[in-house]
């Protein structure tokens, strides 16, 4: 264990490097270098927050883009009508509400079939609201008056630092430790005293509040909202590749992963989307076959072996 | 109208059965959740569509050469890659790492497809008379892919049925860790598996590009339909499998015609979520049947 | 002395087979009793129907006079019921040292403890257990012997007033298994901690239980002290009956 002051580094660092991005990265970069610097940070804050919930317990959700999809959808609805703020927040509740009510059925099934139902209950989310707008006779909504590219970032680094905070406390906590406890085993976390469901349910609800935000924020960048951009599976699958490159067993993980594969998209996208998109793919299989725990993890564990192999004397029974 | 509803029904149902039970027969034995299923039947709607465009080959004879290239294309991935997986990985692992792995496929696939032949839809004619019988009006290529699935599945069904090796690879289904110990071939069943899975999606989507225009991503909703159908029969349930694909393909049409095409996803996407919380194991399935 | 469990006419039917039936005992404060009897006579689901794995179809399961028959596991393990099981279920990729912490974490307490009090309490169990040297270790590394250990460690990390033991000898060697039976006489010792413990084991059942409960079929058959209960005419013949 590890003890909450433990926190006050990785949790000043991290609000250092949100402020140094905020305020010194804008007047570095050109347009396009905040606009590349934006998709990066809403990565980055969407990896957070799902590792809270898949990463952690285990439960891997391909509904993520449900959330984000949520958010926007209620950002949109509320726009003009309430204030900036009051929407975002709306926007990040809202999904974290959706997550608590769809949460409690689903969490009881696992493995495989929580991953498929996840999938299904997105893909259902998605038709739904589909359905509703064409019953009104929208096909996607316009925005008018959305923040300037900069206020956007920067509101975007806030999140991802938010959300970075919030997985490395659920992380180290004992909310972490028991959400890691279901993970292992969920029969033997149960007789260990661990409320499995309360749990399971509060992670899930707790991973769905950023996205909501994210979806905000992203059709802000646009000022445009189309169902099926902002549902789309592609989202939630492209969440899970960058953390299972980096690992997800912890905050840092995540963190690498979207780096890595937002560095190497931006090299790609422009030339050939679709070879990004092979390469994307070959990088998943060959991480998830040769290096299971992940980019960080496997770093980790080399020098964890190597730093043993200095300590001689260690003998182990 | 209800007789011509309820054909169009079966024969879509047919094909969701045909690609539903090969998706099993790669879950059941192995525990691989192939998220690239239907990017497989893409890959036999674009042989078939080149092959008749570029050389004039019937899709008859592509109903052959369709699911030997993407047989091979399993036998490559199960020596390449699964075999060592499930060597190495056990238990909820192997469903969540072949997840992974497939879903890593099927973007290279996918993309593939999009880099070579671009996202341009394609189509061609080819058994595309109507033939009436009985008030109901139907083309062609319809039902050649009902005789098809029929076929096809029928074969699998003989197979496991019947012979000896079929007899080892239903085993195996019912119960890994005992096969192994009375002898029963696993590596041979997993071949088989491979093979013939991919085999029977690669048929399935040479006979969909007779009447469905072939992109580099139809394949995404094939693969979601047939989750779908395999939840409903209950995972690892061949005979589930093939009566979920026949309801799902007679709701899908029944449910376009009440509502409209609009609610078509809603309607299935709806029926799966219910059937997954509130009987996880499958409208047929008992409790740890597999 | 008064009763810590009391197991009252409980019952488990599963389909139509009768797993448990219409078994009683209870355990007084501090004893260590004995819960003997062939593979199938019903122990560990008896375990499971006390722990709250599964819920009796029948009868009550008394803990310090309240009723936990059919509660939710987590619940019973904070009122004071730890265990282990005969398949050990250790947290195979946490260290040894947060295995035991997530016992003293989430176990049985008044208020959630500080850091400081979970290190220094994961740091008491894992000295109590001789699993010091192994803290940063992953448990799926351990041995059986070593896994089954840590078991006993986060079971006694929850604090628990009754612990459940579920074949904390079997597979290990003569060596090992002399090895625990010193262990939880010690726990027994510097913790008062009452114990119900399955064992086939007889030698070590003779020398650590005060009682031990006889089953067979999944009825109880026998109950009183070791040497009297291996002279029961009908223990012996369900053994022999068993073997047979």
């Amino acid at each position: 264990m590890k003890a909450p002051s433990w926190f006050a580094g990785p949790i000043g660092g991290a609000l250092v490097v949100a402020l140094l991005a905020a305020f010194v990265v804008p007047g570095m970069a050109g347009d396009y270098g905040i606009e590349f610097a934006t998709t990066l940070v809403l990565w980055i804050a969407l990896v957070q927050s799902w590792v809270i919930l898949s990463g952690y317990t285990g439960y891997v959700s391909l509904g993520h883009a449900a959330f984000v999809g949520a958010g926007a959808y209620v950002f949109i609805l509320t726009w003009g009508a309430v204030p900036f703020w009051f929407g975002l927040v709306a926007a990040g509740f809202t999904s974290g509400l959706l997550a608590l009510i769809v949460g409690g059925p689903c969490l009881r099934v696992r493995g495989p079939y929580f991953v498929i139902l996840t999938l299904g209950v997105a893909e259902f989310v998605k038709y739904a609201v589909i359905n509703i707008e064409a019953s009104l006779g929208k096909f996607g909504r316009l925005m008018i008056g959305t923040p300037e590219p900069v206020d956007i970032y920067r509101m975007a680094v806030g999140l991802a630092a938010i959300a970075f905070v919030m997985a490395l406390v659920a992380r180290y906590s004992r909310f972490g430790v028991g959400l890691r406890a279901i993970r292992e085993n969920e029969v033997a976390a149960e007789m260990t005293g661990i409320r499995v469901r309360w749990l399971k349910v509060g992670a899930f609800g707790l991973s769905a509040l950023v996205p909501g935000v994210v979806g905000a924020l992203m059709i802000c960048r646009t000022g445009y909202f189309e169902p099926l951009q902002m549902f789309s599976p592609q989202l939630s699958l492209t969440i899970i590749t960058m953390c299972v490159a980096g690992g997800s067993d912890n905050p840092w993980g995540p963190l690498i992963g979207a780096l890595f594969l937002n560095i190497l998209s931006e090299l790609l996208w422009d030339s050939a989307p679709e070879l990004y998109t092979v390469i994307l793919g070959v990088v998943l299989v060959f991480v998830v076959l040769r290096m299971p725990e992940g980019i960080y993890g496997t770093a980790v564990k080399r020098l964890a072996r190597r730093s043993r192999k200095a300590v001689p004397g260690e003998t182990t029974p | 109208m209800i007789a011509q509803l309820v054909f169009v029904g079966l024969t879509t149902g047919a094909i969701y059965a045909l690609i539903a039970v090969s998706l099993n027969l790669i879950y059941g034995t192995m525990r691989l959740l192939n998220i690239g299923h239907g990017d497989m039947a893409m890959v036999g709607a674009y042989i078939s569509f080149w092959l008749f465009t570029l050389a004039d080959v019937p899709p008859y004879v592509s109903f052959l050469i369709a699911p030997a290239v993407s047989g091979l294309f399993g036998l490559l991935l199960y020596r390449g890659m699964f075999a060592g997986l499930l060597r190495r990985v056990q238990g909820d692992a192997v469903e969540g790492s072949s997840l992974l792995v497939f879903f890593g496929i099927s973007m290279v696939v996918q993309n593939s497809a999009s880099l070579l032949f671009s996202g341009t839809p394609r189509a061609y004619r080819y058994f595309d008379g109507i033939v009436e019988f009985g008030g109901i009006a139907v083309t062609e290529s319809r039902l050649v892919a009902l005789a098809v699935a029929v076929v096809a599945i029928g074969a699998v069904l003989a197979f496991l049925k019947f012979s000896i090796w079929g007899l080892g690879v239903r085993a195996l289904i019912q119960n890994r860790a005992a096969s192994a110990i009375v002898g029963i071939n696993v590596d041979f069943a997993f071949t088989f598996a491979s093979v013939v899975g991919f085999a029977l999606a690669g048929l399935a989507g040479a006979v969909i590009s007779m009447y469905q225009a072939v992109t580099p991503f139809m394949g995404g909703p094939y693969t979601t339909v047939g989750f779908v159908v395999i939840i409903l029969g209950g995972l690892g349930n061949i005979n589930g499998a093939i009566i979920g694909g026949l309801v799902v393909g007679l709701l899908e049409t029944a449910g376009i015609a009440l509502t409209g095409p609009n609610f078509r996803d809603l309607l299935i996407y709806g029926v799966f979520i219910a059937v997954l919380m509130l009987r996880p194991q499958g409208l047929f399935g008992r409790k740890g049947a597999h | 002395m008064t009763a810590l469990l009391e197991v009252e006419a409980v019952g488990k039917v599963f389909g139509g087979l009768v797993a448990v039936s219409d078994v009683s005992f209870t355990l007084a404060q501090g004893e260590i009793v004995g819960l003997m009897g062939a593979n199938g006579a019903g122990k560990t689901t008896l375990f499971n129907l006390i722990s709250g794995a599964m819920a009796p179809t029948s009868g009550r399961v008394r803990f310090e006079g309240c009723a936990i028959e059919g509660r939710r596991p987590d619940e019973i393990c904070r009122r004071g019921i730890g265990r282990t099981f005969q398949i050990v279920k250790p947290f195979p990729g946490m260290t040894v040292a947060e295995n035991v912490a997530v016992g003293v974490l989430y176990g049985a307490r008044r208020r959630t403890p500080s850091a400081r009090e979970v290190a220094a309490e994961t740091d008491a169990v894992l000295a109590e257990m001789g699993l010091s040297a192994m803290r940063d270790k992953l448990a799926g590394e351990l041995t059986l012997a070593g896994r089954k250990r840590l078991e006993v460690a986060r079971a006694l990390a929850s604090r628990p007033k009754l612990l459940m033991l579920d074949e904390v000898m079997a597979g290990l060697t003569p060596i090992e298994a002399a090895g625990a039976l010193d262990m939880l006489r010690q726990v027994h010792e510097t913790r008062g901690t009452t114990m119900l413990v399955v064992e086939h084991n007889l030698r070590a059942m003779m020398q650590l239980c005060q009682r031990i409960v006889v089953m067979h079929h999944g009825e109880k058959i026998g109950e009183g002290p070791p040497e009297v209960v291996i002279r029961d005419e009908k223990v012996i013949q369900a053994y022999l009956g068993a073997q047979a």
